[in-house]
């Protein structure tokens, strides 16, 4: 009774202490994950995004949570775009100081986003901002058909204060790309001071495509104009923000920032109840746990993700197992079973979409029609999209390789990455339904460590397999591209191309027309969903935990995770 | 005894380099667009031409060896190659994180040896009381008990309710306020010594979860052992002779039963401290404290070869030290024992 008595007492003092905020002025963050680099030319995640973007501006930023509407931050108004949409000359705003005091100027800018370009990192950012300037898909090396020659063409300064771009063609998500955390502008003084890239052609190919997460800037970021500072990185386990007192607008509101890396969810879960985290990341199967939890408010917003099937039309067979006996005699698939669109949108038809949005993300997700999800230029809720439909999914699948795939059935492993069980759901409703449309039909789901299904997949050895896209910008040329341009990244690994696609997709990035950009993509998504090159399942509600004192906090899904300078408590 | 230190420490350049290449003749089980694959960060960053560059960049399509003559060359040269887990440098990563799991581990082996080994003799010396019989029922109960479960329920008390303790391994405000550089390396031991009692509490309120979660889980073998040695020696003839000539129980058991009793129990303790110091990962992860076992078990799962086999050189060096250690006090403890 005694031992009850001093529990609930315990609990009631915790639950006290909890509604008072703790630390005021210091908001501690606690996430997933640590921080490979703090190179704005490396750095391609959302971990790493987050303290650049608040160490560092870009010349634009989004406006407020509006993720495709941009406003000025180190510029000083919204570009002059002339020679038919190839060229933007961009004054800079005047009186921004860097954190070691110099003012802002055009060479700075220059500087940092050519320094993205001759570095060009395998895996890193740098391949959004060669599109639209050197009109090239593929990174730069030395050696290669552009050199620094066409870097330096691409971007100049001049005077102090304005910045041209020339583009390689008309490319409307530039704009886009400037305010993304990619194209963030730091000190070239302090960086040429400290032995990184002169700026110049005489060194450019030294700094060409380091060692991924061994740059100058792999353990402290630049030196940049933005809000905060970083204080102290203890090596994956901390990052400690300090506000930066002579920002060019009113100081922050908080004085620091902790992030913690914390792998643990219920550690997180008990720091945020305690009041010791201020935000934190709560998978959604922990999110009835925190639901109701005193002093926590949990904010639901839509990401810019797509997960989809993907299916392989031209299987390599080569060093795996999954063709089974490479035959449609019911024991496996011919490599290119997929080729036939009947099999494709038979699988489309067999999907239980409802089903997985209810029972396997509990609700938080929509169904979207294409790759245009919701929140970009071009999405539709009048387009049409895929429906679970047994009767269409039988007609199909009986037309389907001129009804040998009815007749002897197959046997077809799909894949998703080890741990994903929203991907592993998906998965096992599709091979569910498609076994109860014939018992011929037989589907394995397999699971495979994340680099294997990476690197399958790049080798074109994935039979089916449910992966996901999140926008780097708020555009919908970073979906359009990537899963439907016969040389983006989906397309070379499903062995699809549409040439009449390829055509619209690039009308529709140079097109400066947004009307005709609302069109163009509208008619890419109808031959989409006729091709049915891959099966759009969901686009995710994520959910945002903080304390209830969290005063300010912008949700924008084009963030990289949080902006700190809006919040208070 | 000297030669037999000397041959022990001899056989250590072996032994590691037997663990290099079975870690490295392993890894060539996965492909090399496998193990290419294994550096991106997401799905994203692996572009077409990632895995064909990173598979150039670390020669991973070469035989195994020219690819361990690659990395062999870079040892030699102090390098143990890039940590993608700790994204630093092998030598560093361990430079940081060993300090880390070294004052957990000194610490809990400290509690583990003083409650197990006096409840042990407790139970020993009251065998079959209802005192033994309940330590043996906890004991078992214990023994049975996952760490990540005792982990849980550690911190939903002590921190979720309670409040009295944080997890972490200092608190970030103060190490701040106390002018901390960084949190990495040694802490305990600099800050005892310098006398620097606020950062000293503050470190041993960190480490009370975590010591406490490592005692309840591990020290019921230890208890187990004392128990049934400590029983063992009071059954021989000397300990009776002893009891005859009228010696207080107390003094039997400290100056005749434990010395002989403590042979087994200094193997069972060096055990468990090459277990600690190879990191409790359950422990480190739950109580977010950054040591080496963490930091392993990530480097495991993301096959970051480079981690894995720095740490594998480590915990070998570790087992072999500590091993070494034990053999020489059983010496001192056991006069009979010889190594010649």
């Amino acid at each position: 009774m005694l031992k009850r008595a001093f529990l609930l007492s315990a609990v009631m003092l915790a639950s006290v202490a909890g509604a008072q905020v703790k630390n005021p002025g210091i908001l501690t963050d606690v996430e997933i994950g640590d921080w490979r680099t703090f190179d704005p030319a490396d750095c391609y995640e959302q971990g790493c995004g987050e303290i650049l973007q608040n160490v560092l501006e870009t010349l634009y930023f989004p406006e407020g949570e509006n993720a495709s509407k941009f406003v000025p931050q180190l510029a000083a108004a919204m570009p002059e775009v002339t020679n038919g949409g190839k060229t933007y000359t961009i004054k800079l705003r005047k009186g921004v100081k860097f954190t070691n005091g110099q003012p802002l100027t055009a060479d700075d800018v220059v500087y940092s986003i050519q320094r993205s370009l001759v570095l060009s990192v395998d895996g890193g950012p740098a391949q959004l901002l060669i599109e639209p300037l050197l009109g090239s898909t593929d990174l730069i090396r030395k050696g290669g058909k552009i050199g620094f020659d066409d870097i330096a063409k691409a971007i100049q300064a001049k005077g102090d204060d304005t910045v041209v771009f020339n583009l390689a063609a008309p490319f409307s998500a530039f704009i886009s790309i400037l305010a993304s955390p990619y194209a963030n502008i730091y000190n070239k003084d302090e960086a040429v001071k400290a032995g990184d890239w002169s700026g110049t052609a005489k060194d450019w190919e030294k700094f060409n495509n380091p060692e991924a997460g061994t740059t100058m800037y792999a353990k402290k970021p630049p030196v940049g104009t933005g809000a905060f500072v970083l204080e102290r990185y203890d090596v994956g386990q901390n990052v400690i923000l300090k506000r930066n007192d002579a920002y060019w607008r009113a100081p922050a509101k908080l004085t620091r920032v902790i992030v913690q890396n914390v792998s643990d969810e219920n550690t997180r879960i008990k720091m945020l109840e305690a009041g010791d985290a201020d935000l934190a990341f709560v998978n959604r199967p922990s999110i009835p746990r925190v639901k109701g939890s005193a002093g926590v408010k949990i904010i639901e917003d839509t990401t810019l993700s797509l997960t989809a099937f993907f299916m392989n039309q031209k299987i390599n067979g080569q060093g795996t197992n999954y063709l089974g006996s490479g035959k449609l005699d019911g024991n496996g698939i011919p490599s290119n079973f997929f080729s036939d669109v009947n099999v494709r949108k038979g699988f489309a038809a067999a999907m239980d979409y409802d089903a997985l949005i209810k029972d396997v993300l509990l609700g938080a997700a929509t169904h979207p029609s294409s790759v245009i999800v919701k929140g970009l230029l071009g999405y539709s809720t009048n387009l049409p999209k895929y429906k679970y439909d047994k009767n269409l999914a039988t007609k199909y699948l009986k037309a389907a390789w001129k009804g040998q795939v009815w007749k002897n059935g197959f046997t077809l492993p799909v894949f998703f990455n080890s741990g994903n069980t929203k991907r592993k759901g998906a998965l096992e409703i599709l091979k569910k339904n498609l076994e109860s449309l014939n018992p011929k039909f037989k589907v394995e789901v397999r699971e495979l460590p994340f680099s294997q299904v990476i690197a399958q997949g790049q080798n074109s050895q994935m039979t089916v397999w449910a992966g996901a896209w999140g926008a780097d910008y708020a555009d919908p040329h970073n979906f359009a591209f990537p899963f439907l341009q016969s040389s983006g990244n989906y397309p070379t690994q499903i062995g699809y191309k549409n040439t009449k696609l390829d055509g619209l997709i690039s009308e529709a990035v140079t097109s400066t027309d947004s009307k005709k950009r609302v069109a163009l993509y509208r008619q890419i998504q109808q031959i989409a969903y006729n091709d049915t090159p891959f099966i759009p399942l969901y686009q995710e509600l994520f959910p945002f935990v903080q304390r209830d004192w969290v005063k300010g906090r912008l949700i924008n899904p084009v963030f990289a995770d949080d902006y700190y300078y809006t919040i208070s408590k | 005894m000297f030669t037999f230190i000397l041959r022990r420490v001899l056989q250590l350049p072996l032994i590691l380099f037997g663990i290099s290449v079975l870690i490295f003749g392993l890894t060539q089980f996965l492909s090399a667009d496998i193990r290419a694959a294994s550096f991106a960060q997401s799905e994203k960053q692996a572009q077409p031409a990632f895995i064909a560059g990173i598979i150039e960049r670390y020669h991973l399509d070469a035989d195994f060896f020219t690819q361990y003559r690659i990395w062999l060359e870079q040892v030699f040269h102090g390098n143990l190659g890039y940590s993608r887990t700790a994204h630093l440098p092998v030598v560093e990563a361990l430079a940081i994180k060993i300090p880390a799991t070294m004052e957990l581990a000194l610490v809990a082996i400290v509690v583990i040896a003083l409650f197990g080994i006096s409840v042990g003799i407790l139970t020993a010396v009251t065998r079959n009381s209802w005192f033994d019989h309940t330590i043996r029922v906890l004991s078992i109960i214990a023994y049975g008990f996952p760490t990540f479960v005792v982990g849980i329920f550690v911190i939903t008390v002590f921190y979720g309710i309670l409040q009295w303790f944080e997890p972490g391994r200092i608190n970030t405000i103060l190490s701040l306020t106390a002018g901390l550089p960084t949190t990495d390396g040694f802490l305990f031991f600099p800050s005892l010594f310098a006398g620097k009692w606020d950062i000293v509490l503050d470190l041993i309120k960190h480490l009370f979860m975590p010591v406490l979660t490592l005692t309840f889980v591990i020290s019921p073998q230890l208890i187990q052992v004392v128990r049934s040695n400590v029983i063992d020696v009071l059954r021989q003839d000397y300990v009776r002779t002893a009891k005859a000539k009228g010696l207080p129980t107390t003094a039997i058991v400290v100056k005749h039963a434990l010395r002989n009793a403590l042979i087994p129990v200094i193997t069972v303790l060096g055990s468990i401290l090459i277990g600690l110091l190879s990191g409790s990962i359950i422990t480190e992860t739950i109580f977010i404290y950054p040591g080496v076992g963490l930091w392993a078990s990530q480097a495991a799962q993301t096959i970051d070869i480079p981690s894995v086999i720095g740490f594998a050189l480590f915990a070998a060096t570790t087992v072999t030290l500590i091993n070494l250690l034990v053999d020489i006090f059983y010496g001192i403890i056991d006069p009979r024992i010889r190594y010649e």
